[in-house]
């Protein structure tokens, strides 16, 4: 009885089946998402993939026992299928992937706060990286032909926070590992740096975290009832009709546009150049300078170095699978 | 690119017309050598002048495109040249298609500065040359009695087949493992991944039905006429009505597809 049941789990046929079947969740996906139709539900994605998943590895578990396999390079290259599949399951339980923004000068300790976004809910302190930690000391972005294209990032970094002895360059596609946890980075951009006195009395003098990049962007911050909207242009100028623009990308002549609301009234409206003010009732805001930031991805992924040897493994049995038949051939 | 470069286009486009023409197999490889030079001179002088090899953006692909099938019909075709009226057919049709997108040359962005990418590409390129390949013979088994005796063809429908599935597989690893250091994950659920997929299931159904279940010539030609159709119109699909997706890298196309930033 139980060898019957192998014999059909492990079949050509089945087989087969299961490698027609994996034609149709991806053509599924590819078409509701060239007719722009997301679904609506994620498990609507995972369910069939999961199932079809299970069948697929106990056809290829059961196929090792049922069926023989003339080259070696065959056999090696389904086993890889199984460690690619342990991967998977070992970085669905115990992935860490987290965003962090990280302002040129600042530090990052890895605490939650810090981060913007993480993937690991309430068990944040089990699966977070626990060492991982850097003060950025330069950020540099380069752009092609001044415009929003760029042909280089790279923040120099230095770890750990408290001693600083190691320098590393974390750039867009890769960086370092510090504290079990791989860094890259996933953005780029500035933020004004402001005074806010009310009377004597210093408010806030600090980076503000608003969306200005890139120039054009507006964002806005609410103060004692009155609400801040502003546009940071790193290189400004105005153009021909009048208009606030950037030069280009880089921070030469930063300025700030200013615009404040007093319910829903505009009770000032300009442009202020780095180190200008403005004072609106009794509150004074300065524009004392400009800070770059970046956007770091902390990624920590106990399974994916299965998941890469699986595919090495894949990758050499084919290669050894047409070296085979070659000498099969001689 | 400057005339010299649109003029080797030219001439490539016009030698391989001839070479299709012309029926004596000697003086047709001659030809098409030359044809392949003109497409070579394109090549180097678009990487040298660009500083990266030719291969972003769909006029940097079609050259790519044409070459490799130039290549293909000289060095597996070569003895009896059963393709190459089709490949050359094929090269003249994707050289003229590249003429109709942006011919100018712009500095790799971040994501695509990488060894890595290059080599996902040139080993995606392999396999589709391999597919494009196999796909002739596929139709050549369908609609002539002859194609089945040809050993060229069974070539193509089993080590073809098998080479470009491993072209495929590894062009994927390499590009897998280029993602995680991009974008975190060796998987992205974008939608040139899903094509991958598909492609690569096809062509596993065509492969083992005939390795394990001993299927026909015809049946196997049909899964991989169905395989090379589907990917093709897949990704036409993707490029030209297109939402989000890493593969596209065309800047006119790409400007109407937010990628985020950078």
């Amino acid at each position: 009885m139980m060898k019957a049941i192998i014999e059909q789990l492990g079949s050509k046929r089945l087989t087969l089946t299961v490698l027609k079947t994996g034609i149709l969740v991806p053509s599924i996906l590819t078409i509701l998402w060239i007719l722009d139709v997301r679904p609506p539900a994620f498990y609507m994605v995972w369910l069939p993939l999961t199932v079809w998943g299970i069948v697929f590895l106990v056809n290829l578990v059961a196929s090792l026992f049922t069926q023989r396999y003339i080259h070696r390079a065959n056999l090696f290259f389904h086993i890889a299928f199984l460690i690619v599949a342990m991967g998977i399951s070992i970085s669905l339980l115990y992935r860490f992937e987290g965003e962090a923004i990280v302002v040129e000068d600042g530090l990052f300790m890895g605490d939650e706060r810090e981060y913007l976004r993480h993937n690991a809910g309430q068990s944040f302190s089990g699966v977070a990286p626990a060492g991982v930690g850097f003060y950025v000391e330069s950020i540099e972005p380069v752009f092609w032909q001044d415009r929003l294209y760029f042909t280089g990032l790279k923040a120099v970094v230095s770890y750990p926070p408290d001693t600083r002895s190691h320098t590393a360059e974390i750039e867009l596609n890769g960086g370092p590992s510090i504290g079990g946890a791989r860094l890259r980075l996933t953005g780029y951009g500035i933020f004004p740096e402001v005074i806010i006195k009310k009377g004597d009395d210093i408010v806030l003098k600090d980076v503000l975290r608003v969306n200005v990049f890139p120039p054009g962007n507006e964002d806005y911050i609410e103060l004692g009832g009155y609400r801040l909207h502003m546009r940071l242009y790193p290189d400004y100028y105005t153009d021909e009709e009048g208009r606030p623009s950037t030069r280009s990308m880089y921070i030469k002549e930063p300025a700030l546009l200013v615009r404040v609301e007093w319910l829903s009234n505009t009770v000032y409206e300009g442009v202020l150049r780095q180190g200008e003010s403005v004072r609106f009732m009794d509150t004074r805001l300065t524009f004392s300078g400009t800070r770059r930031f970046v956007m770091v991805g902390v990624v920590r992924d106990p399974g994916e170095w299965l998941v890469f040897s699986g595919f090495v493994l894949a990758g050499a049995s084919l290669l050894l699978r047409l070296k085979e038949r070659r000498a099969k051939k001689g | 690119m400057n005339t010299s470069g649109y003029i080797a286009i030219l001439a490539a486009i016009f030698f391989m017309a001839v070479a299709i023409v012309v029926r004596r197999a000697g003086y047709r490889r001659y030809i098409m050598l030359a044809s392949l030079l003109s497409v070579g001179y394109v090549t180097g002088y678009r990487w040298v002048e660009s500083g990266h090899p030719p291969m972003l953006g769909t006029f940097e692909e079609t050259i790519l495109a044409a070459l490799t099938l130039i290549t293909a019909s000289l060095l597996v075709d070569r003895r009896k040249s059963v393709f190459a009226t089709y490949m050359l057919g094929m090269g003249i049709f994707v050289l003229l298609y590249g003429l109709f997108f942006d011919t100018q040359i712009r500095p790799l962005v971040i994501s695509e500065q990488s060894l890595l990418v290059y080599f996902h590409v040139l080993f995606a390129w392999i396999g589709y040359g391999l597919y494009t390949l196999c796909f002739l013979s596929a139709l050549y088994v369908l609609f002539s009695a002859a194609g089945r005796k040809e050993a060229m063809v069974r070539w193509a429908l089993e080590r073809g087949l098998l080479y470009g599935i491993t072209a495929q597989s590894i062009s994927f690893f390499i590009g897998s493992y280029y993602s995680s250091r991009l974008h975190g994950s060796w998987w992205v659920w974008d939608t040139v991944e899903y094509l991958f997929l598909i492609s690569w299931f096809l062509y596993a159904v065509a492969l083992h039905g005939r390795i394990l279940l001993g299927w026909g010539e015809k049946r196997v030609a049909g899964w991989i006429v169905a395989a090379f159709v589907v990917t093709i119109v897949l990704y036409w699909g993707l490029v030209y009505i297109p939402w989000t997706t890493y593969h596209v890298f065309d800047m006119e196309i790409k400007i109407h597809v937010p990628l985020g930033n950078p």
